[in-house]
């Protein structure tokens, strides 16, 4: 990217299958500052297959919300900035938007390299749609035929140690290599090796003639040690390479970016590593994004981070993917009133047709949350191979949710709840909405400007919607599990019980801290151990203190009336109808 | 800002160009300015069924970079199934070894002792689909072909396409029952409101339907649709609402034409929708090809796509100037529409539910 660390002014834009967003930064009174953002409907299908024309839509709204001109007259960008505060001095761009990318994996182990290779995949926008390894049983003919079958933009090959054996492997790179061979000349793939260093130069020999190979730091270069970041980064680049020749406009559009045009959740995932590495209060932050394609879930801990992107999975043009790894019940379970599968059904097929859409009535938009909770569980299930225990969400000390079908909500509640119901989180954390698209922007803008990014964290910019308590055990509804008292700063006291079912909050108003004491029952976990007591600091947010005692997995009402109740009081008490 | 929605057409006389490509190179067979019909074939190629490879060497005993030396097939060859690939002759001849081929087909490739072979049943015939004139020609990739006529475009397909006389059924919101499929629709491309039955299926495919075109499908019946032989082409979505008049419209006024069913899957990227095509003539100049990209603007004809008016039909009459709170809670840009056949005052719509009817 452009290599501007003495810039001023700052635009980033993120291409999104349904919405071009520019936000603009710039310095006030000596610090870098998010000014404000602009967004249109994406263009990079018909009829103008040209990304720049809703860039420049967008960037016509920021010019009316900021007074500022960023276009001339011939709606080209002014860079550098003028005299006059016209344009721009740098400009990153990210996107999520784009074709299916589809990939072949090779390894050797399906457990062990092909797992590795997966998790590599698994940080950009890429459907895995064959698999090869020694576990496949199939004839070395029927593996040709079925990496033809896959049609692959992307071939990822890992295996072995570095140093170590090697002939198992390159049996298995013969076959990419013939079936490589058999591909049409306009459809020829893309390989890239991240095994066996050793191999290398064998890799490049064998397959340079009929794919373009790419090579990457081994995935597992000794045995039981696994190191994803420097391959995810080569596979970064091969895919932006990739979206610049599917994408219209962005080859004229990378030139502006220094030839770069990153995805959009590995720079999502880099701006909340570096919120892992600062926070005040833990080392753990958990990101979701949910577009209206992609979904995509970053745990990153104390700066380490584990991505995992769905690119076939979103509220939107992939909302249909639902159907596929949900079941209906699960989806009714969150609407307040009676729905019939079948029209539940129709539901979420029809927004797959219509994604640009938006709910006019308050159920239809229950339906949305409802469909957006159920898109999250199902990325969920992918992402779970990253953490210890399959029942139950790792402990995580900030939460934070972006996309629009949660940044555009008209009440914060709503997003806090869509956030709880979905992951349902344990013990303390604190949720917090990406409701101005920047955690793309920052991490695009840290490769080029980290004091930028530093400055701009500082202010806080995300939306704190408040502290939550999730509270785990077994009860009856209805029981007290724990008894709560807040003493805000201000000396304002609250106190309740927390009933099982039920799901509380407290009001602290943002920045004000408080002191929360918690006394669960015996069995019952608020994050110190069952049944244990304690008294935490805590910060206020927009929502308030949310204390949930609705069980993990939460537990629903039987009765489809009491559920109906139960699910609008939750609602009701996040404010978020 | 003017705002862009998508447009849906519903077109009753167009200039259409519509691409045909080969999934793999061949040969390209129609000629520049040649006057196509739906079943002509505009090129063709060879798709391989699947591949074998065989381990000569091993087969024969010999090592890896002495099997070339028994090939009696070549890289190109054609090869039928027992034919022999490579042939061994023991010392004095005494005993000959063949490695015959396992399949009919080609030698692709030969090397390192192995041969890949690719089984060829039949040559893949790419048909022109619909009527019209060659106006632009790829060499071994395919052709552009021009047409006249009505252009409706779909939201869902089942992935297949046909050409036949189109047949339109009742209403536009009547059900398809599976005592309408009679033996006198035999042959034909059947165009009904919903269809919510799937006791409809058997009866379509003795009655050999050619296609079917639905204004709205039952969800439920989605895994089975895809499955069905012919093409199923929906126009306004899933549910019970069936045609929008406009389309139901230009299907009944194009009774008992050719049509070209085109039941691709939705592509955005590469702007492919599926899409019902009757051809029709055009005395005198070529009409203009669709408008696609217009802004939101009164007096334009407009569907809405979403909520209980899903499928309505009707005319901007005005703009808001700034976003509005709907009683969702969202804030945005609305337009108020009257909505066709209707006594209802206008309704007011998000501009993002609304599809532009061109």
């Amino acid at each position: 990217m452009t290599d501007t660390y003495t810039a001023d002014t700052l635009l980033a834009v993120d291409f999104g299958t349904a919405t071009t967003r520019a936000l603009l930064f710039d310095v006030v009174e000596g610090h870098y500052r998010f000014l404000a953002s602009g967004e249109a409907a994406s263009t990079l299908g018909p009829p103008y297959f040209e990304a720049s024309e809703g860039m420049r839509h967008a960037l016509n709204q920021l010019q009316t919300i900021t007074g500022r001109t960023v276009l001339d007259e011939a709606a080209a960008m002014i860079m550098p900035a003028t005299a006059d505060g016209s344009g721009i001095d740098a400009f990153v761009a990210t996107s999520s938007a784009g074709p299916i990318v589809r990939a072949v994996l090779v390894g050797l182990l399906p457990q062990v390299s092909l797992e590795s290779v997966r998790r590599a995949a698994d940080s950009t926008y890429i459907s895995v749609v064959e698999t090869l390894s020694l576990g496949d049983r199939r004839r070395e003919d029927q593996q040709i035929d079925a990496v033809l079958a896959a049609k692959p933009h992307l071939i990822l090959i890992g295996g072995g140690t570095d140093g170590g054996a090697g002939e198992a492997l390159l049996k298995l790179i013969e076959v990419i290599g013939l079936a490589c061979h058999l591909l049409p000349l306009n459809a020829k793939a893309r390989v890239l090796y991240l095994g066996n260093a050793a191999l290398q130069e064998k890799v490049t020999q064998l397959l340079g003639g009929v794919a373009t190979v790419y090579i990457a730091p081994n995935v597992q270069p000794e045995l039981g040690e696994e190191v994803l970041a420097p391959a995810r980064l080569e596979l970064a680049k091969v895919f932006e390479e990739l979206r610049l020749e599917q994408i219209g406009g962005f080859h004229a559009l990378s030139s502006w970016t220094g030839g770069r045009i990153l995805p959009t959740a590995p720079a999502e995932a880099q701006t909340l590593r570096l919120l892992s590495r600062t926070l005040d209060s833990g080392k753990s932050v958990l990101g979701v994004s949910v577009g209206s394609a992609s979904t995509a879930l970053t745990m990153a801990v104390n700066g380490n981070l584990h991505l995992s992107v769905r690119p076939d999975l979103g509220v939107g043009l992939n909302a249909a993917e639902v159907l596929e790894e949900t079941a209906l019940n699960d989806f009714m379970h969150w609407l307040p009133f009676e729905f019939s599968e079948a029209a539940a059904r129709a539901f979420i097929l029809n927004k797959s047709l219509y994604p640009h859409t938006l709910p006019m009535e308050v159920n239809d938009l229950y339906l949305e949350h409802a469909l957006a909770r159920q898109v999250i569980r199902a990325a969920l299930r992918r992402a779970r191979t990253y953490w210890p225990r399959a029942d139950l969400l790792p402990t995580f000390d900030l939460i934070v949710g972006s996309g629009s079908v949660l940044g555009r909500l008209p009440r914060p509640g709503a997003a806090a709840l869509i956030l709880l119901d979905a992951l349902q989180p344990i013990g303390f954390t604190r949720l917090s909405l990406d409701a101005h698209h920047l955690l793309a922007a920052l991490g695009a803008l840290s490769y080029i400007n980290p004091l930028a990014v530093t400055q701009i964290m500082e202010t806080d910019p995300l939306v704190n919607l408040g502290p939550a308590v999730s509270l785990v055990g077994r009860a009856r509804r209805g029981d007290v599990i724990c008894q709560v008292r807040l003493v805000s700063e201000s000396g304002a006291e609250a106190a309740l019980e927390v009933k099982f079912g039920s799901l509380e909050v407290l009001s602290l108003p943002p920045g004000q801290r408080g002191k929360l004491t918690l006394k669960p029952r015996p069995g019952i976990d608020a994050g110190f151990g069952p049944g244990k007591s304690r008294t935490r600091d805590i910060t206020g947010g927009v929502v308030g203190v949310m204390i949930d005692g609705r069980g993990r997995p939460i537990v629903f009402p039987t009765n489809a009336e009491k559920r109906y109740e139960a699910v609008q009081q939750w609602i009701w008490k996040v404010g978020g109808a | 800002m003017p705002y862009i929605p998508p447009t849906s057409h519903v077109t009753l006389l167009a200039t259409l160009k519509r691409e045909r490509f080969l999934p793999i190179p061949g040969k390209v067979v129609a000629k520049m300015g040649q006057r196509m019909e739906a079943s002509n074939v505009v090129a063709h190629t060879i798709i391989a069924h699947h591949h074998r490879l065989v381990d000569i060497a091993r087969r024969l005993g010999v090592p890896n970079d002495k099997a070339d030396h028994f090939m009696v097939k070549q890289e190109g060859d054609p090869v039928k199934k027992g034919e022999p690939l490579a042939v061994r002759k023991s010392f004095l001849n005494l005993v000959t070894t063949r490695e015959p081929s396992p399949v009919d087909g080609e030698v692709v490739l030969v090397g390192d002792g192995k041969v890949l072979l690719a089984a060829i049943s039949e040559p893949f015939e790419l048909k022109a689909g619909l009527p019209g004139t060659i106006i632009d020609l790829v060499p071994d990739r395919g052709v552009t072909i021009e047409t006249s006529g009505a252009l409706l475009e779909g939201v869902w397909g089942n992935g297949r396409d046909d050409f036949a006389v189109l047949r339109a059924l009742g209403g536009p919101e009547d059900v398809l029952l599976p005592e309408q499929l009679e033996m006198g629709l035999r042959g034909v491309i059947l165009a009904a409101g919903l269809l919510e039955d799937k006791a409809v299926f058997k009866q379509m495919l003795e009655v050999r339907l050619r296609g079917l075109i639905l204004g709205s499908l039952r969800a439920e019946l989605l895994p089975e649709v895809q499955k069905l032989p012919i093409p199923v082409l929906v126009t306004e979505g899933f549910g019970s609402q069936g045609f929008s008049l406009a389309a139901h419209t230009l299907l009944t006024t194009n009774n008992g034409r050719e049509v070209w069913i085109n039941a691709q899957a939705w592509d955005r990227y590469a702007g492919k929708r599926p899409e019902v095509i009757i051809p029709l003539p055009s005395p005198g100049q070529s009409p203009p090809q669709p408008a696609d990209g217009q802004a939101l603007q009164a007096g334009l004809r407009v569907r809405i796509v979403r909520g209980p008016r899903a499928g309505r039909v009707g005319e901007v009459k005005a703009l808001s100037e700034r976003a509005v709170l709907l009683p969702s809670g969202l804030r945005t840009p609305v337009a108020s529409v009257q909505l066709d056949q209707s006594h209802e005052p206008e309704v007011t719509v998000p501009f993002a539910n609304l599809e532009i009817i061109e």
